[in-house]
C-alpha cells in the first residue's frame, strides 16, 4: 500500500480486525480462510490506493476512506457521487439542523413582528375605549364602527412608523429570505442528483434568450 | 332594496338567518362577475404582450388623438373598466374617443429580466406605432395609470415627437416630494421602501425573481388594517341586501385579488431606483441606456391625482410640473383615494369629461 495521506487507519483496521480474529477460538480450517481473505484485502488496497496516487487523488475504493466516513476518497466520494458535491453521511442532517435554525429563527422574527402590531392594536383599542368613555352616550353602530376604522387605523399608521415596527419588518422579511435559501439549496441539491435542471440554471437559460433578444432589438433599432 | 340593518337587529335569530342567507346567495351570485367586459378586438400581440381596440358603434371624432390606455404592472389594465356605470373607457366611448388599450398579461419567471426598456421603451413604441397604423394617424395620445403613467412620461421624454400627449394618472414622479411632510402625507408605503435596506429588497426580488403580486397586495391592505376588516365584516354585512353593491365589490375584489407578479429586473428599478433613489427627478433614471430628461417632454401632459390617494402621496404626483413647461402642464385633483380616481361613483362625472375636454384641445 502507499504511503499515502491516510492508508494508516485502514491498515490499523485490518490489524484490529485481525488480531480480533486471532484472539477468537475457531477451527484451523476457518483461520486459515480469514488470513487468505485478509492478505486478499491488503493487496487489493495496495493497488487501488497506489493507482489512487498515481492519479494525485484517492477515489471511491480508496480504502484510506472506506473507514474515515467523512474524509475525501473512499465513502466520502461515494457520497459525492450519489449525493452532489457536498454529500457525505452527515450532510442530509447537517442541512435539516441548518433549516431547523432558520425556520425557530423565522419563528421568532414572526414572534417579534405580530407582538410589535399586536401593541399597536391594544394602543388602538386603548384610545378607542377612551373615545366613547368621554362621548357620555354611546353612539349607534355605524358611527361607533367609523369611529373605531378611524382611531384603529390612525394609531396603527403611526405604530408602522417607528424604528421597533421598521426593525421588525426588516428581521422578519430577513429570516424568511434564510429559511427559503436553506429550502432552495436543498432543493437544487435534490435536482442535481436526479438531473433535474435547477432554477438557477433555467435563469441562466432566460439570460441568454434575453441578451439575443436585445441583440435583435439593437439591430432592428439600427435599420 | 333596503334590507334589514344588520347591526341592530343581531338580537333577533330570524334577522340573523335572513342576513347570513341574503350574503350566501349574494356571493354565489356573484361568483361570475365579469370585469373589463367592453367589447373589444386585439389588434397586436408580443407574447404576453397584446393591444386591444375598444368596439365603436359610431365613428371617433377625428379631430382628437387615438388615447392609448397604459397600466403598470401592480395592477390589471381592468380597472379602467370595471362594470357599467364604474368604467372610464366606457365613458370615454361615449365622448367619441377611439381607445386602444395594452395588456401586460401575466408575467412569470421566464419574465423575470424584463426591464424598464422593456416596458416603456419597446413594447410601448411597438404599440404606438400599431395605432398609427390601424388609425391611420400619426399619433397617438397616453393615458398611464399609475407606474404606466411612468412608463407614458419615458416614452415621450425619449421620444418627443412620437406622442400628441401624457395623461399621468395617479403616477409618481418625485418619489421623495412626501419625505418631509407630516403623516398621512408621508406615505406609509415610501417610509417603508425608504427604510428597507437595498441589499434586502435586491433579495427579496431575487428570491423569486419576480416582485409577488401577492405580496404587494398584501402590503397595500396593511398600510389601512382596519379599513381592510371592516371591509370583509361589517362592509360585507351591510351589503347583503343591496345586489348591486354586492356586485360592485365582488367585481373590485376581483381586481384586487388578480395582482399580476412584476419581473424582477422591473421591479429593481421601480423599488430601487425610483423609490429608494428618487432617479427620475433627478434625471439619472436610465431607459436603454441614456438618463431620461422630463424636460424634454414637448407635449401637453395632464396630471390627475387623488387628493386622498394613501399609496401615491399626491405630492409625488404634484411634482410633475416642476419639471415641466408651464403651458404644457394641465393638473386635475380628485376629491378621492388612489383607485377611487377611476372607480367612485364621484369620480365618475369629474375625471373622463375632463380628459375629454383635454384630447379635444390637443392637437391629433
Amino acid at each position: 500500500m502507499s504511503e499515502g495521506r491516510d492508508s494508516k487507519p485502514f491498515q490499523d483496521w485490518l490489524e484490529s480486525c485481525h488480531q480480533f480474529l486471532a484472539s477468537q477460538p475457531m477451527s484451523d480450517e476457518l483461520r486459515q480462510k480469514c488470513q487468505t481473505l485478509f492478505g486478499a484485502w491488503q493487496r487489493f488496497g495496495e493497488t487501488v490506493a497506489d493507482a489512487g496516487a498515481d492519479a494525485g487523488r484517492g477515489g471511491p475504493f480508496d480504502p484510506a476512506g472506506w473507514v474515515d466516513l467523512a474524509g475525501a476518497g473512499g465513502f466520502g466520494d461515494l457520497f459525492a457521487w450519489f449525493g452532489g458535491a457536498e454529500a457525505g453521511p452527515w450532510a442530509a442532517r447537517k442541512q435539516a439542523l441548518e433549516l431547523t435554525r432558520e425556520w425557530t429563527a423565522y419563528a421568532g422574527a414572526m414572534a417579534r413582528y405580530r407582538s410589535v402590531a399586536g401593541a399597536a392594536w391594544f394602543a388602538a383599542l386603548k384610545r378607542f375605549a377612551e373615545e366613547i368613555a368621554g362621548q357620555g352616550a354611546i353612539p349607534d353602530f355605524q358611527a361607533l364602527q367609523a369611529s373605531w376604522q378611524r382611531v384603529a387605523d390612525e394609531e396603527l399608521a403611526k405604530a408602522q412608523r417607528s424604528e421597533d415596527y421598521l426593525n421588525a419588518q426588516r428581521d422578519l422579511i430577513r429570516a424568511r429570505l434564510d429559511c427559503t435559501a436553506i429550502l432552495k439549496k436543498q432543493i437544487g441539491d435534490l435536482a442535481q442528483l436526479l438531473d433535474i435542471p435547477t432554477r438557477a440554471e433555467i435563469d441562466e437559460l432566460h439570460r441568454t434568450v434575453r441578451a439575443l433578444r436585445d441583440e435583435l432589438r439593437g439591430l432592428r433599432r439600427e435599420d | 332594496m333596503a334590507g334589514p340593518n344588520p347591526w341592530t337587529g343581531f338580537a333577533d335569530p330570524g334577522l340573523v338567518a335572513d342576513l347570513m342567507s341574503r350574503l350566501r346567495h349574494g356571493l354565489a351570485a356573484g361568483g361570475g362577475v365579469e370585469i373589463g367586459a367592453t367589447p373589444k378586438d386585439e389588434i397586436w400581440r408580443d407574447g404576453k404582450v397584446s393591444l386591444c381596440r375598444y368596439r365603436r358603434e359610431e365613428e371617433a371624432n377625428r379631430d382628437e388623438p387615438p388615447l392609448l390606455v397604459v397600466h403598470g404592472l401592480i395592477g390589471r389594465q381592468t380597472i379602467s373598466d370595471l362594470e357599467p356605470g364604474r368604467s372610464l373607457v366606457q365613458r370615454l366611448l361615449g365622448f367619441g374617443a377611439d381607445i386602444f388599450v395594452l395588456d401586460w398579461g401575466s408575467p412569470g419567471p421566464e419574465d423575470r429580466c424584463k426591464d424598464f426598456t422593456d416596458y416603456a421603451e419597446d413594447h410601448l413604441g411597438d404599440a404606438l406605432a400599431e395605432i398609427r397604423k390601424a388609425a391611420g394617424r400619426p399619433k397617438a395620445a397616453i393615458l398611464g395609470i399609475c407606474q404606466g403613467g411612468v412608463f407614458a412620461l419615458c416614452h415621450a421624454a425619449r421620444h418627443p415627437g412620437r406622442v400628441a400627449g401624457v395623461i399621468a394618472a395617479i403616477t409618481p414622479v418625485d418619489f421623495h416630494a412626501d419625505k418631509d411632510l407630516p403623516p398621512p402625507e408621508n406615505g406609509l408605503l415610501n417610509h417603508w421602501i425608504r427604510n428597507l435596506p437595498e441589499t434586502l429588497l435586491t433579495d427579496l426580488i431575487d428570491d423569486r425573481g419576480m416582485l409577488a403580486g401577492q405580496l404587494t397586495g398584501a402590503l397595500f391592505q396593511q398600510l389601512k388594517p382596519a379599513r381592510t376588516l371592516a371591509k370583509y365584516t361589517y362592509g360585507l354585512a351591510s351589503m347583503a341586501a343591496d345586489k348591486a353593491a354586492m356586485e360592485t365589490f365582488l367585481r373590485m375584489e376581483t381586481w384586487l385579488a388578480d395582482r399580476p407578479d412584476m419581473p424582477g429586473a422591473a421591479a429593481k428599478e421601480w423599488l430601487i431606483a425610483l423609490y429608494q433613489q428618487n432617479r427620475l427627478v433627478e434625471g439619472k433614471f436610465k431607459i436603454a441606456g441614456r438618463p431620461v430628461d422630463l424636460g424634454a417632454i414637448a407635449c401637453p401632459v395632464l396630471n390627475i391625482f387623488g387628493s386622498h390617494d394613501h399609496i401615491v402621496p399626491p405630492a409625488c404626483s404634484r411634482a410633475l410640473g416642476r419639471y415641466l413647461a408651464p403651458s404644457l402642464y394641465t393638473e386635475l385633483e380628485v376629491p378621492t383615494g388612489h383607485v377611487g380616481v377611476f372607480v367612485s361613483r364621484q369620480s365618475q362625472q369629474i375625471v373622463a369629461p375632463a380628459i375629454a375636454d383635454w384630447l379635444g384641445a390637443i392637437t391629433p
